[in-house]
């Protein structure tokens, strides 16, 4: 454990060194690529709280994309029909996830790892059944247009809606980096190590894990929350699985359990994904091929690839 | 209700268990045995339905053509699997790495969904029954589709084979000893790399063959994948990992339930899947902390964690 | 310039990792202090390889506006290729490609010629308007046409509106995506799910004996639009609607629906189920008996109904697509040259229409700056496959005529499954300008 504690000190470095850089992103690049720097930003903290489940717990997800959802239609309802500011509304989106994620928690954290998973998934589906079907609320499918003062419509002010972005982000980063470095998470880490271990140290093996996917619930409802900014409509789709799968692929591609991991997959998947659907419209076969590759050649995650070049 | 209604409606809930079977088949028994889930399933599935098409286009939908499409899919799919699994998959065994499995067979879904785009084109393919098998027999009063008796019959064909196989054979005894222990398993001088094969080509085959037996019921498009895969997955663990029976009964379970849910409320009819794996699962969970035993226990699979980095 | 370096960043992350993959295997424990560097320095690659693609691109984004002599005029077309509705994208491609083809052998429009790029949003909003938001800014795109999917064009017209001033001609059954007014970009080139309703329900009512009528639908909004229309346009028929069920999208069982509706006992069906959907409920309803217990009439394009092997011979049918009139015509035996069966032809059609509109506007308009030429569209009559069709000017709604009647099989004259005697219905009438 205290080997543990040290060991991952640095790994935080290399999300710091990117907020920096994205920070200065604006300065350098056109819009659209700005505007990929901000979607960057959506999948990310998404495949974070992922991680957080995944890589420090051993917990498997598939309900990120429930509280990702929720941040994003909370986020949106309360800027339609109450008034509030933006950051009003994502506190509260980050409330009513947290809140979620404490009570669909507490019914599943202690369940077997493959009912856990489909459990986790059948949820996000639920939801997405919902907003498909209770029109009068979400639309539906039709998708529920979100109105925005000027400041924050992303067409009228790239930059602006980037940095709100940017810094609710980075706020929420820091939160997940103090949690994994402090002794809450710390005991959790030798949780995924070694469970019953835990168990027998004293750990309160689940309401440990509790905390971690309501942690990880709040984080993933703010990136729901600002995914409202860069695409201003929401539809039932931010429910759909494919939103956990993606962060798991991001996680894997990043290297899971390490905190830089999935900031740095976000990244490369983000930028793979904008090539390959603007130079080919085989983009099945071309991301197949990538995937394909990258499980090849980095197992472990490309953030593993380089640590193993840096042991050399 | 009247009572053909209620027939009509129990025949309506078999045609659907039985699609749902067929979907989950190679998936639960790649899952159950190898304890990997393939993630590509829904691409086997599709990719027998638009195979099936084309054998079928090519040979003509007399009877003739159709068996060779049931057979010959099935066995050039099971074939192309048996190179994945050892070009590909094999490498993942032995740390027990899920996660590297999710990413690979993801990978390969994706990579299956841009060759049938390349080869079947976006647009839609149908394909007929040869003509004895297109019309419907009058049952109690009730209309029960032809089809439908063919997929019960081989339904229940595949579910007793593999009964038999496991438990009457000599693999399926070597199968069932790889399932508890591996390690031991190849210790004992057991090539267990050939037998992993073995049974991962046979839930490719499986898979392909489900997709051949959806073909001639509705128009065959790139759909197929999704709409084969979450459903495969609901009945699989609702039934219990590698349990056929176990799938068996999960199918027939939902798709009976749901075709009378859909007499009630044809949109809330399609959460059906969803609340009967849920009841299962959470009825297992309870009884599993009494220390009560359950119709069917699902293999114990090792938790989806990562391997121990650092 | 972007891609290449793009190429490069690629090619330094494999290079990089085949030489180091056996390393990691053999090295696991490693030192944390090199890590964190090396990471940082992984960091930065991969930001380097943004800055640098961003900044390689940058300088082609903003031209300038108005278009040098014999330049081309870029139209970005959104195919759906993956996705719900992906299965008509590449007749809608080759549509839209034939379009421009024949434009361009006329010489092409104010003596530019067109150039059409064509991009996958996966039937999927976010990637919808991703695409169309590159379309626009990096490859300076002024005009837009595309996408099977209300969701993605209802995100694209949002974009294209305000303040990007970009035409956007799509075909798209959502009324609320040409809500805009007169002053929107975004134009229509198929009917919408309400007057799609509305029509439906004139014919319905123009068969007294029809009494119990049981609707059947698609589970998204299209479904709930037109069935919302049609139940309105049926108030005071004195004919029942009797029930409302809607069938999951692209399911492959829908045997249970089927007899629900059997034990309802309609005199007639409606559906509003399309394409691949409709076959898998006609395939099951055939042997369950739907047929024999009631009429079944419902939107059924020609590619549909031929493909099926028995053809739903004495239901009623109706398509908005341009099928009807261009399935085994000239317009199709032009579509075959570029390589593709017409399977549907209405997609193809429609497809078609977009480019087709869009060059007459921008000819019309003696200009090639979106705004003049949304100008010249509004209450234009344009020339389509179908002929010549009215675009109103307050909605941006073309009256594209419905094609309907009771299907046959193959007949000496059309050898293949279609409508007789076909009925053209003029849609003017459905607009309130």
């Amino acid at each position: 454990m205290a080997r543990l504690s040290r060991a991952r000190l640095g790994d935080g470095a290399p999300a710091l060194v990117l907020i920096v850089l994205a920070a200065l992103l604006p300065a350098v690049v056109s819009t659209e690529y700005v505007l990929l720097a901000a979607s960057m930003i959506v999948t990310m903290l998404v495949a974070v709280s992922f991680n957080l489940l995944l890589g420090y717990t051993g917990m498997f997800s598939f309900g990120q994309a429930a509280f990702y959802g929720l941040g994003a239609y909370t986020t949106a309802l309360l800027l339609n029909h109450t008034g509030a500011s933006f950051y009003p509304a994502l506190g509260a989106a980050i409330a009513i996830a947290v809140l979620a994620g404490l009570l669909s928690g507490a019914a599943l954290v202690g369940l077997e790892p493959i009912a856990f998973i489909m459990l986790t998934f059948a949820l996000g589906d639920l939801l997405e059944f919902l907003a498909e079907h209770l029109h009068g609320l979400t639309g539906g499918d039709s998708g529920l247009i979100v109105s925005l003062p000027r400041s924050l419509n992303v067409i009228a002010d790239v930059n602006g809606v980037y940095y709100v972005m940017l810094a609710a982000a980075t706020v929420a980063l820091a939160v997940a980096f103090a949690f994994v470095k402090t002794t809450p998470g710390l005991a959790v880490r030798g949780i995924r190590e070694d469970p019953l271990r835990a168990r027998t140290l004293g750990i309160a093996v689940n309401r440990r894990r509790l905390g971690v996917f309501t942690l990880s619930a709040g984080i993933a409802a703010v990136g729901g929350g600002l995914s409202v900014l860069s695409a201003q409509i929401v539809y039932p789709d931010v429910f759909d699985w494919r939103v956990s799968a993606n962060a798991l692929i991001i996680t894997l591609i990043g290297g899971v359990g390490l905190f830089s991991g999935p900031v740095l997959g976000a990244v490369l998947l983000g930028l793979i994904d904008f090539y390959v659907g603007r130079l080919t419209t085989d983009t099945l076969l071309v991301e197949g091929g990538l995937l394909l590759a990258v499980i090849l050649v980095a197992p472990r995650g490309v953030t593993a690839l380089w640590r193993g070049g840096a042991a050399r | 209700m009247s009572f053909v209604t209620f027939v009509d409606q129990l025949f309506a809930g078999l045609s659907l268990a039985f699609v749902l079977f067929f979907s989950a088949a190679g998936l639960n028994l790649v899952w159950g045995v190898l304890g990997v889930m393939n993630f590509a399933a829904g691409s086997v599935y599709m990719l027998g339905a638009y195979m099936a098409t084309s054998v079928v286009g090519r040979l003509g939908t007399s009877t003739g053509g159709w068996i060779a499409a049931l057979i010959a899919v099935p066995v050039t799919l099971a074939a192309a699997g048996a190179v994945v699994e050892v070009l590909l998959l094999r490498r993942t065994y032995r740390e027990q790495d899920e996660n590297r499995q999710f990413m690979l067979t993801l990978a390969l879904s994706y990579l299956v969904a841009g060759v049938v785009l390349l080869v079947f084109g976006t647009h839609f393919r149908t394909v007929s029954l040869p003509g004895f098998l297109s019309g419907g027999l009058n049952v109690l009063g009730a209309t029960l589709p032809a089809y439908t008796i063919v997929t019960i019959v081989l339904g229940l064909l595949v579910t007793a084979a593999i009964w038999g196989l496991t438990y009457g054979t000599r693999v399926g005894l070597l199968t069932r000893a790889a399932v508890d222990d591996r390690e031991m398993l190849g210790a004992l001088g057991v090539d267990v790399n050939r037998l992993y094969t073995a049974v991962f080509a046979f839930g490719i085959g499986l898979g392909a063959l489900g997709g051949v037996l959806i073909a001639p019921q509705g128009a065959v498009t790139t759909n197929l994948e999704t709409t084969a895969l979450v459903p495969a997955f609901i009945v699989v663990v609702t039934g219990g990992l590698g349990n056929m029976t176990g799938a068996l009964l999960a199918s027939l379970a939902i798709g009976v339930l749901q075709s009378f849910a859909t007499l009630q409320d044809t949109t809330l009819a399609q959460l059906t899947p969803y609340a009967v794996m849920t009841v299962v699962l959470l009825a297992r969970a309870v009884a599993g902390r009494r220390g009560l035993s359950i119709v069917f226990s699902p293999r114990k699979a090792s938790p989806a964690s990562p391997p121990a980095a650092g | 310039m972007a891609l290449e370096e793009m190429m490069a960043f690629t090619t330094v992350v494999r290079t990089r990792g085949s030489n180091e993959m056996k390393k990691t295997h053999r090295a696991r424990k490693s030192a944390s202090k090199g890590r964190s560097k090396v990471l940082a320095g992984c960091a930065l690659v991969t930001i380097l390889a943004l800055v640098g693609a961003g900044c390689g691109s940058s300088g082609s984004g903003s031209s300038s506006r108005s278009l040098a002599a014999g330049a081309p005029i870029k139209i970005g077309y959104l195919a759906s290729l993956t996705g719900f509705c992906s299965t008509f994208s590449q007749e809608y491609v080759k549509g839209a490609e034939l379009a421009v083809k024949q434009v361009n052998a006329r010489g092409g429009v104010l003596g530019h010629p067109l150039r059409l790029i064509v991009r996958d949003d996966k039937a999927t909003p976010n990637v919808g308007v991703s695409q169309a938001r590159d379309l626009v800014l990096s490859d300076d795109v002024k005009y837009l046409a595309g996408t099977c999917s209300s969701a993605v064009a209802k995100s694209v017209t949002q974009l294209v509106s305000n303040p990007s001033h970009v035409l956007y001609s799509v075909g798209v059954a959502d009324p609320s995506v040409f809500s805009g007014g007169p002053d929107s970009y975004a134009f229509d080139t198929i009917p919408t799910a309400t007057i799609e309703g509305d029509n439906a329900a004139a014919y319905v009512r123009a068969h007294p004996r029809w009494k119990r009528v049981a609707v059947i639908s698609e589970d998204y909004s299209y479904g709930y639009q037109v069935t919302a229309a049609f139940k309105a346009a049926m108030a005071g028929s004195g004919q029942q609607i009797i029930s409302q069920d809607y069938v999951p999208s692209g399911g492959s069982d829908y045997s249970s629906y089927i007899d629900k509706l059997i034990a309802e006992h309609p005199d007639v069906v409606y559906s509003t189920v399309i394409t691949e959907d409709t076959v898998t409920l006609v395939k099951q309803a055939l042997p369950l008996g739907l047929f024999k217990h009631a009429k079944y009439f419902g939107i059924l394009d020609y590619g549909t109904i031929d493909a099926m092997a028995q053809p739903p011979v004495g239901a009623y049918g109706y398509t908005y697509y341009p099928s009807a009139s261009i399935y085994h015509t000239p317009f199709s035996a032009d579509l075959q040259t570029l390589g593709t069966a017409v399977a549907n032809g209405g997609a193809a059609g429609d497809a078609f229409n977009q480019i087709q509109i869009i060059a007459q506007g921008i000819a019309d308009a003696h200009s090639t700056d979106p705004t003049a030429v949304r100008d010249a569209l509004g209450g234009a009559t344009v020339q389509t496959v179908q002929g010549n069709v009215k675009i109103h000017k307050c909605n941006h709604l073309i009256a594209m005529p419905i094609a309907m009647g009771p299907v046959v099989g193959k007949t000496a004259a059309q050898p293949f499954a279609h409508f007789e005697p076909l009925r053209l219905v003029d849609t003017n009438g459905y607009f309130k300008c």
